[in-house]
């Protein structure tokens, strides 16, 4: 087992037991898997935000749910892509009536914070919220292909190709924005 | 721009965005919850019951199925049903004066032809539900034409497409034969072989 996978295993056996200072050190090795596994799902900062905090609120509720040797991150993500998925589906049933808001959203905050992810900001619009979860798995959280396979209950061999399909695309993409 | 810097750029602005929600957790009151189990003992026993039902159900359509489809188990077979798998025809050829009748069959009961030779002409009789039924509707041909007499004598040939199962078809036959004769009240007819 990989040494990453051993630590997070220690802190989350030290917070079954009741530790709340292992929390912070499951924090800081889990942030940026469980930040961009909510915002490949949910495209939007602030909601990622917000998610990325019920996840490790949920960490502390679940943890005697969790199962000594199996791999932590993987249960992290898990609830991390569950919560997304829920805030996706609530938020893709509500239809904004005021325009005021829908223009907010869409100008103000939201455009700022993809200023700071120009790249983001391109692969949200290229690539299919498939695509670019496993990008963002793989790039990001840093997951091998067989993990993704497993966390997305697709065959390997479909993150693969869709993969390569993904970064052959952004690629072009970056392309033409630069010329 | 290459692949590998593209995946480098997006983890560097994704790392650097990563926003700060610890402080903001652990001022969360949290109730932890105990571990129970998922599946509750009254559920289980719903499941063993509900696979053993389905079991049944399934091997209760297999019997059947194989039942419809096994030959030698259909309703029409009056006479010895045939144990074997083995499909054979068997040429029933009884002789009579001039007359000569041909009953085929598939596997003894299986009726396939019935047909009456007579001064090179060819009466074709309707199809019969066994052998037996097909003995007597030549019996009744033979008797409305005057050709069977209770002091008659018949000859009787059997002929079986396998060779092993001559002997037994012939047995078979006779026997029938013989019934239908006694049925009639003819039993003073000789049957030659």
């Amino acid at each position: 087992m990989p040494k990453d996978y051993v630590d997070i295993n220690t802190y989350l056996v030290e917070l079954q037991n009741g530790n709340i200072d292992a929390l912070a050190s499951i924090y800081l090795l889990t942030k940026t898997k469980v930040f961009s596994t909510c915002l490949a799902i949910l495209k939007d900062k602030g909601l990622a935000e917000d998610v990325m905090q019920s996840t490790y609120i949920r960490v502390r509720e679940k943890i005697n749910y969790y199962q000594i040797g199996t791999n932590g991150y993987a249960w992290i993500t898990t609830i991390a892509r569950n919560l997304s998925l829920n805030e996706y589906n609530k938020n893709s049933k509500i239809t904004s009536t005021d325009f005021t808001e829908k223009e907010y959203l869409l100008s103000s905050e939201n455009e700022a914070s993809f200023n700071e992810m120009p790249i983001f900001k391109i692969a949200k619009e290229v690539l299919s919220n498939e695509e670019l979860e496993i990008v963002m798995l793989y790039v990001v959280s840093g997951y091998k292909h067989r993990e993704i396979a497993k966390i997305l209950k697709k065959p390997l061999g479909t993150i693969l190709w869709s993969y390569n399909n993904s970064l052959k695309k952004l690629k072009k993409a970056i392309k033409n924005k630069e010329v | 721009m290459k692949k590998k810097d593209i995946k480098q750029m997006l983890k560097t602005e994704i790392e650097q965005n990563v926003p700060d929600v610890l402080s903001k957790v652990l001022s969360t009151p949290v109730k932890v919850e105990e571990f129970k189990k998922e599946t509750s003992p009254d559920k289980k026993p719903y499941f063993q019951f509900r696979y053993l039902y389905l079991s049944l159900v399934m091997c209760a359509i297999l019997v059947i199925g194989i039942g419809f489809f096994l030959p030698g188990v259909k309703s029409n077979n009056v006479l010895t049903p045939d144990a074997t798998n083995e499909e054979y025809t068997i040429t029933t050829t009884i002789g009579v004066e001039d007359y000569t009748a041909n009953i085929v069959t598939s596997n003894l009961n299986n009726v396939l032809s019935i047909s009456i030779l007579h001064n090179d002409f060819v009466y074709t009789l309707q199809n019969a539900n066994n052998l037996t039924d097909a003995i007597t509707k030549v019996i009744n041909y033979l008797q409305n034409e005057n050709a069977l007499q209770s002091n008659s004598s018949i000859t009787l040939a059997v002929l079986a497409s396998i060779n092993d199962k001559t002997e037994q078809s012939f047995n078979e036959v006779k026997t029938s034969l013989q019934n239908v004769l006694e049925s009639k009240g003819l039993i003073d007819v000789e049957i030659k072989y």
